[in-house]
């Protein structure tokens, strides 16, 4: 047997697992080689996963779009007809102002609560570990479950909520009945789970420097303006994540809607995918469905180009030195 | 066969199989049970979709697949049959109109059910109110439904409405609860003398009838305040009947399937007819058995539905009051003595089935596209429960009954190829 060492023909070069080339009757099987299949094997499932239920359904539902199929028989071509239907569909637009205005209340309180809180529980006192973990708790409550809960407690007679305000003094909201009560009863839902995006929040305080704290205090800077030149501008990547993943979610809510309102009362709470989901499983409009999928899509997308551009010019890279 | 149910509809259902199997020794039943009917639905229809549709399968309104061509025509196959063929087997003539499209069998019914009252025992022995009858003869009328409506409401004061100082926003005890659901709701507009869906396919709900019969039911919370806000006792987390088992409300309006849990709770109670308006009604109702049209068992399936239409199978879930009988076997005096339950069914319950369902029962058609219409309705109609509307301003002046038509429009033609 020969033994050859390669000098590597590349500039990377690694002092250990070199480019040692070991001929084997005719079949070069680098170290590198073997390193790069057994990586593409690792991820081959989680690739073939996504191509097979994730890239190939979407691909299916595109085409999807300009069909309509009633789930009985088969697709049929109708071009752009499902995108002229949405254009004059009154649900369509209800739902769309629906689900825009519930972002619009739902991200801004959303982010300030969990920065808030964050910036609350990010002191070291005894202790301060239960309450984080009390906060990041209804996360893991399944969000049907939770809905089933609220349910109850939002029950404009036997509820809890009503029981409490009825005993200090107040009159009942009729919750569930009242369209802007029922926005504001959505948004309290989903201002429960704070304690997820807080907890990202106070990750992101422990990294800031106390260098830069310190300096500002130095400088004669009050607590709430170091607040906004050191601490805000160090985590604003992080505040700019939060806001873009926190306004994609919201505009897909649904599970609450699903659950307890059934898009009601007066389609205040006709969210779009809720939309979606009636459209394709009950009104047999797979077709249409599919449609309305994709304009969200492209909406979502559009929007976070948006906030890129915008709001992302706006965020400090401490390495980029911007 | 792809069907859903109650843990207790599904034992019955599951011994009702068994001995279909027993029966038919050559044949097994996969029996795809989910729980919820609205998911059943979801299931059933992305089953069909892909293919793989069960051979019988469970609807109420069954017409939509009808329409697409899911469901197979079984008029041959039940005029030959020596039981099911015979004119005066099913109570007519609401099962040809349930179960037939353009004159052919398409989804015989399991059963009926229909909405009616149930009352508190002894709330009512308390308040000295004689409890309303099953017998449609003696039916209480609306208005003496109000009235004693209103002496069963009383606040934390003890105090009636009407009374000065009576507050609606404390009540301890509502002497009435009518949901505003469509089944519950149509029992009202039909003792009218109104119609919600029709065959023909128009929303009669536009009708001075309907709309009268709409609005006094939005009155009992608004205007008698002698009921609390409809959706309350709809939504999530509360039933109707544990309200009335736990003496928050002396009067339940809901459907005879309630029988089933009420029977399992601790309390007196006892039933009677729905209030009349003009007449006495109610709306009758149930899910159909239908069988694919892509079927590869189409004499099995055919021997299921069979079985699924006879006395033996409808009795088990009689007998714990879940359903009422479809068949005139069910409803002769040894046909009662079968299924009438001591300890479920109260005295005089036979009456509620053999002459309030048979001669004041209206079949509730579920034309094609009805899940969209009664959607539309429901929007529609949110702003009359909470006072915000009329019922005339809400359906008629708002152009939603428009809207509503021109769907069931849509859905006739496209029906009427069948």
């Amino acid at each position: 047997m020969e033994y050859r060492a390669v000098a590597s023909a590349e500039a990377d070069v690694q002092p250990v697992v070199g480019e040692l080339s070991i001929a084997v009757r005719g079949s070069r099987l680098s170290l590198r080689h073997k390193e790069a299949l057994a990586g593409y094997i690792f991820i081959l499932p989680a690739v073939l996963g996504f191509i097979l239920w994730t890239a190939g359904p979407m691909l299916y539902s595109l085409w999807l779009s300009f069909h309509s199929w009633n789930l009985v028989q088969s697709p049929k071509w109708i071009g752009l007809g499902n995108f002229r239907e949405m254009w004059n569909d009154r649900i369509f637009w209800t739902s769309v102002r629906a689900t825009l205005t519930y972002a619009a209340i739902l991200v801004p309180l959303f982010q300030l609560l969990s920065f808030a809180m964050a910036l609350l529980l990010n002191t070291k006192i005894p202790g301060i570990g239960f309450f984080r973990a009390a906060f990041y708790l209804p996360v893991v409550v399944p969000v049907a479950a939770a809905s089933f809960l609220w349910g109850f407690i939002f029950n404009s007679e036997f509820g809890l909520l009503n029981y409490v305000l009825r005993e200090l003094g107040f009159d009942k909201i009729l919750w569930f009945q009242e369209p802007r009560y029922a926005m504001a009863a959505m948004v309290i839902m989903s201002l429960w789970l704070f304690g997820g995006t807080m907890v990202i929040y106070l990750a992101a305080l422990q990294g800031v420097p106390e260098h830069l704290y310190e300096a500002a205090a130095l400088d004669g800077a009050s607590a709430l303006r170091r607040l906004f030149v050191v601490t805000i501008p160090m985590m604003s990547p992080v505040i700019f994540f939060n806001f873009v993943l926190g306004v994609i979610g919201a505009l897909q809510i649904f599970t609450q809607a699903y659950i307890i309102t059934d898009g009601g009362p007066q389609n205040a709470t006709r969210f779009y995918s809720l939309m979606i989901y009636q459209k394709g499983f009950r009104d047999f409009q797979m077709g249409y469905a599919a449609a309305l999928a994709w304009v969200l899509f492209a909406f979502i997308l559009l929007l976070s180009l948006l906030v890129f551009r915008s709001l992302g010019k706006m965020v400090y890279y401490e390495e980029e030195g911007r | 066969m792809m069907g859903w149910g109650s843990p207790l509809e599904k034992e019955n259902v599951d011994l009702g199989l068994q001995r279909f199997e027993e029966q038919n020794p050559d044949i097994t039943v996969e029996w795809i049970h989910i729980p919820v009917a609205a998911d059943q639905q979801v299931a059933l229809k992305t089953a069909i979709a892909g293919g793989t549709a069960p051979d019988v399968f469970w609807s109420t309104p069954y017409r939509d697949f009808v329409a697409l061509g899911a469901a197979m025509d079984v008029t041959e196959l039940m005029e030959a049959d020596p039981v099911l063929g015979a004119p005066d087997y099913f109570l007519q003539p609401q099962e040809t109109e349930r179960a037939t499209v353009n004159g052919k069998w398409f989804g015989i019914g399991s059963c009926w059910v229909a909405p009616h009252i149930y009352y508190n025992a002894d709330l009512l022995a308390e308040a000295g109110i004689d409890p309303p009858s099953p017998n449609p003869a003696e039916a209480w009328t609306f208005d003496e439904f109000r009235e004693f409506g209103r002496q069963l409401t009383i606040d934390n004061n003890d105090r009636h409405p009407g009374d000065e100082g009576f507050d609606v926003n404390n009540v301890r005890q509502w002497g009435v609860s009518w949901p505003t659901f469509d089944i519950a709701l149509a029992g009202a507009i039909y003792s009218n003398g109104g119609y919600t869906w029709g065959t023909d396919y128009t929303a009669g709900h536009g009708s001075p009838e309907a709309l009268q019969a709409i609005q006094a039911i939005a009155d009992l919370t608004n205007v008698d305040q002698i009921a609390p806000v409809p959706a309350v006792l709809q939504q999530m987390g509360m039933s109707d009947w544990q309200a009335l088992a736990s003496g928050n409300v002396a009067i339940i309006i809901t459907g005879s399937w309630a029988l089933q849990d009420i029977a399992q709770l601790d309390f007196n109670y006892g039933c009677g007819v729905l209030p009349v308006f003009q007449e006495p009604a109610t709306v009758l109702l149930a899910h159909s058995h239908c069988i694919s049209s892509d079927t590869d068992n189409p004499e099995e399936a055919w021997k299921l539905l069979a079985y699924l239409s006879s006395d033996e199978y409808q009795l088990g879930l009689i007998k714990v009051g879940l359903w009422l009988p479809s068949h005139t076997t069910l409803l002769t005096p040894e046909g009662i003595e079968s299924w009438m339950t001591e300890g479920v069914h109260p005295e005089g319950y036979d009456l509620i089935v053999t002459d309030y369902v048979a001669n004041y029962g209206h079949n509730l058609f579920y034309p094609a596209g009805y899940a969209e219409a009664n959607d539309l309705i429901v929007a529609a109609l949110d702003p009359v429960w909470i006072g915000e509307q009329t019922a005339q301003e809400a359906l008629v002046d708002s152009g939603a009954l428009e809207e509503i038509s021109a769907h069931l429009q849509e859905q006739q033609a496209q029906i009427a190829d069948v």
